[in-house]
């Protein structure tokens, strides 16, 4: 982790099968839509350059994964020193929406992230493209009750995309890349030590110890 | 020697019908070679039907030959003989050797594959048949997987105009719409005949494959399809017997409840290329998780990048449908899953210079490469970077590289099988398709009358359901079998973190294994539900850091001896590691509790005081385990030390329960320390009785 460039801002996708994400990736690295994309077996990243507020040159790797819940407990291996996740659903299938917070919880046991209260997600519907009848009933409402209650009150910025039109995607990940790159800065400020918090933890307890054998 | 293309070749032998079967048998892939020309193709069809006439083992020569078995009116008959699958003794009794086969047009072409046309439209793909059975609880996702399916189909053209067969149809939109239907009926049909197998993600290619295989030109089905504008029909029996020969037999192990024994599949990667080419395989473990985080002290052969490639056989990877044909002929022919590993380090063999050049390190040369970006290793070694493009000329030389390697190496004899597939599946994953169903070393057909009590008889379709329980025991037991090991993975885990305290960091990766991959350990109660993950973070940490003290023992001892004696101890002694880890678990809770209250409240100094008292009996588990005492005399002593405890313990952590639960800190995790209490007891008083 030590080694690589801090301007390298690594970004995973997550979401259940089906919602979009290697579609997302692509329209977002090389601007094409195809109904031709594969279902996503393990994980694989595309890396784009972009600049952030018009002078930080950063390189967004991202990393698109499988949607299936057999391979989530592979994520251990991929998850490893992410600056940002992005978690998807498809604005006509309430269930993926739902499952957002199981993937966010998951992420998080996964990916041992050293702030995850306040790890930057950031929380996408796709596909909004269809026909209005299509989509989930009073969405904007179920979408509130998650954001406000099962991911913990945050506030995590919601983009409605269409990774088949183009739409928002551009937006999205310049948003992405913002936050990835302010918690790459936090990483560094805490001398990329990210287990510093539970250090202490590990002392208090060590001495503790030693004291209990004097004893 | 007398399949190669170069023209002189061609010039000495013009007829392969006139040729001898030694001299085919030796005519494997060349690395000079290339692809055969239409003449040659057509040569090799008419040898291949011939052959028919005789045994399968022209039948593997021709599979694993330049090419393979060129078109698909041949594999379509071939491939159940390269499977074993033995339609002549099958049960069924509309499938009989009485019938007209012999005196059939095709009776050239094996009384078989004319059998199974017959049988085709009456037996198969019956809606109201798969009605019948209960839905699988995987459906909704083979239905999502199925809208991506046939991608493949943008390819179609590009096999179409090879003119050696008889393939010049285009796919239409709404031949493509059938297709996925027939795809979907065809899985579904699987799935409720065997609903202990879980689907997984790439299942849908592997019958994709086998169902544009399986498609027939109209013109030589007896069977017409009355849909007029569906130009072409899919000899639906034969799709469904391949697939569910390669199912229970070969797939098994992919489709177990978890991934865990896929993975199992995919540290044979690297364990033969340990073996067969170093510098990869060193590029490949120093820059893996499990190396980085143990400061270079072990390594787990973990290997993910070819998931894809070995569960669907390279039929998700490769963009060319020719050439997934082609690595199918040759891949069948072994008769075993093993195969994909082999071809798999074979492509990486071939393309190591270019792997390396990529990287800015010259071949050979390097042997630390502590500096390469993980990640990028990651995307160079990953089939869609190997494989994407691949030509067929490079297709040929890696099957010819895998043809030696298959030579070279066995598994049961590698220099590291002792460590490697020794444990994984011979100790381990005794059920597994590779010590079975696929192992590498057994005949096909041997191999299918051996184990055909695995499948279904299909004949009475309508009692299906609550037959199949040899499959779904065998299921069971592997699903036990894979547990077991990871259990066993996370024991060797613990024991190289002890040797390396100083990387505190690394630990909560190893535990963190432990909550998502078995789910039936104690830790993974705490993860599910976890709405204050960082909370199980810390749990986590803080517990696996008592372990550590508790386990710090033999920390210089060589891996492979810690491993031999890992595998050589019995199951009583697995139950004794299973508490201890139960225990230093859940003490390593108390600390945590103890911790996170004194973080936030001082005046609970009397629970911690008392608490703290604890350790030292502790450390004398330690030290004993350090003098690798009898176990008998360790277990005494725990049983001992616990009965002192429980007291101690129940006391100071009955109070610490109440402090979390007076605490509004924590209202979320009270769950939490309902486990963690209820743990301790159940361990402690299931040590002592």
């Amino acid at each position: 982790m030590s080694g690589r460039k801090k301007t390298l801002l690594k970004v995973i996708i997550l979401g259940d099968s089906g919602v979009g994400k290697t579609s997302l990736m692509q329209q977002f690295v090389n601007n094409k839509f195809s109904h031709q994309y594969k279902a996503t077996i393990g994980a694989d990243f595309l890396t784009k350059e972009i600049s952030i507020d018009g002078n930080k040159q950063v390189t967004l790797q991202i990393w698109d994964t499988a949607g299936q819940e057999r391979f989530q407990s592979l994520g251990v291996a991929f998850y490893r020193g992410a600056d940002c996740c992005v978690l998807c659903y498809d604005v006509t299938n309430e269930k993926s929406l739902n499952n957002l917070t199981s993937w966010k919880d998951e992420f998080l046991v996964q990916s041992n992230v050293s702030n995850p209260q306040d790890f930057p997600f950031i929380i996408i519907g796709n596909k909004i493209d269809v026909d209005e009848a299509k989509k989930i009933p009073s969405l904007q409402k179920k979408l509130q009750n998650i954001t406000n209650n099962q991911l913990g009150g945050l506030n995590y910025p919601v983009f409605e995309t269409s990774a088949k039109d183009g739409i928002n995607v551009e937006a999205a990940f310049e948003v992405i890349a913002k936050m990835a790159l302010q918690q790459e800065e936090l990483n560094d400020a805490n001398g990329n030590d990210v287990s510093d918090d539970y250090n202490d933890a590990i002392n208090i307890h060590l001495e503790s110890e030693s004291s209990g054998c004097a004893c | 020697m007398s399949l190669l293309v170069s023209e002189n070749i061609i010039v000495h032998h013009p007829d392969w019908v006139s040729m001898d079967i030694d001299k085919l048998g030796r005519s494997l892939y060349n690395s000079e070679d290339h692809p055969l020309s239409d003449h040659i193709r057509s040569l090799k069809a008419k040898a291949v039907k011939e052959a028919f006439k005789s045994s399968l083992d022209v039948f593997l020569e021709f599979s694993r030959s330049t090419d393979g078995l060129i078109s698909n009116d041949l594999r379509v008959k071939i491939w159940p003989l390269l499977l074993g699958i033995d339609l002549d003794s099958d049960q069924n009794p509309e499938i009989d050797l009485s019938s007209s086969s012999i005196s059939s047009s095709q009776s050239s072409l094996t009384r078989s594959s004319t059998k199974l046309n017959t049988t085709a439209v009456s037996l198969f793909l019956d809606e109201l048949q798969c009605n019948d059975l209960p839905p699988h609880k995987d459906e909704d996702q083979v239905k999502l997987d199925i809208q991506r399916s046939f991608t493949i189909l943008n390819h179609i053209q590009a096999m179409s105009h090879q003119s050696a067969d008889s393939y010049t149809t285009i796919f239409s939109k709404a031949d493509i719409d059938e297709l996925k239907k027939r795809l979907l009926n065809l899985i579904i049909k699987i799935l409720r005949k065997y609903p202990c197998l879980n689907y997984y993600q790439g299942y849908h290619d592997i019958a994709s494959i086998v169902l544009l295989v399986c498609n027939e030109p109209q013109s030589a089905n007896l069977n017409a399809d009355s849909d007029s504008h569906f130009n072409y029909s899919i000899n639906e029996e034969a799709a469904f017997k391949i697939l569910e020969t390669l199912t229970v037999f070969h797939l098994r192990d992919y489709m177990t409840t978890d991934i865990n024994l896929s993975v199992n599949h995919l540290r044979l990667i690297p364990a033969l290329l340990e073996c067969a080419d170093s510098s990869i395989f060193e590029l490949i473990k120093q820059t893996s998780n499990s190396y980085i985080q143990s400061d270079g002290l072990y390594y787990d052969y973990s290997f993910y990048q070819a998931l894809s490639s070995l569960l669907t056989f390279y039929s998700h990877d490769l963009s060319n449908i020719q050439q997934i044909l082609t690595l199918w002929d040759f891949s069948l022919s072994y008769n075993s899953v093993l195969i994909n590993v082999y071809i798999y380090v074979a492509a990486l063999i071939f393309f190591k210079e270019d792997i390396f050049a990529k990287l800015n390190i010259a071949v050979d040369e390097e042997k630390d490469f502590s500096a390469v970006d993980q990640d990028v290793v990651h995307t160079l070694l990953s089939p869609a970077n190997l494989l994407e493009g691949l030509t067929d000329n490079d297709l040929i030389k890696i099957l010819n590289i895998t043809k030696k390697l298959v030579d070279d190496y066995s598994f049961h004899s590698l220099t590291n099988a002792t460590t490697t597939f020794d444990v994984w599946f011979k100790h381990y994953n005794k059920n597994s398709v590779l010590m079975n169903t696929s192992a590498f070393d057994f005949n096909s057909v041997y191999k299918h009358n051996h184990y055909s009590y695995l499948l279904v008889n299909e004949k009475p379709l309508e009692t299906v359901d609550k037959t199949n329980n040899s499959l779904n025991d065998l299921m069971q037991l592997q699903d036990e079998e894979m547990s077991n090991q990871t259990i066993h993975d996370l024991a060797v885990r613990q024991k190289i973190t002890d040797q390396q305290e100083e990387l505190a960091n690394s630990m909560c990766a190893s535990v963190t294994d432990i909550e998502s991959s078995n789910p039936h350990s104690l830790s993974s109660s705490l993860t599910l539900g976890s709405s204050a993950s960082s909370i199980n973070t810390k749990i986590v940490h803080t517990s696996s850091m008592l372990f550590k003290k508790i386990f710090r023992s033999e920390s210089h001892d060589d891996e492979v001896k810690e491993n031999k004696k890992l595998i050589n101890r019995n199951k009583d002694h697995h139950i004794w590691f299973n508490n201890i880890y139960k225990i230093s678990f859940t003490i390593g809770f108390v600390g945590f509790m103890i911790h996170f209250l004194l973080m936030r409240n001082h005046s609970y100094t009397n629970g911690y005081m008392k608490l703290f008292s604890l350790p030292s009996p502790i450390n004398n588990i330690g030290s004993t385990i350090i003098q690798n005492e009898p176990i008998s005399m360790i277990a005494t002593e725990i049983t001992h030390i616990s009965s002192e405890l429980i007291n101690d313990v129940g006391e100071a952590f009955g109070k610490v329960c109440y402090f979390v639960k007076e605490s509004d800190i924590v209202t979320s995790s009270i769950n939490i320390g309902q486990v963690g209490l209820g743990s301790l007891r159940n361990t402690i008083f299931g040590f002592i009785s």
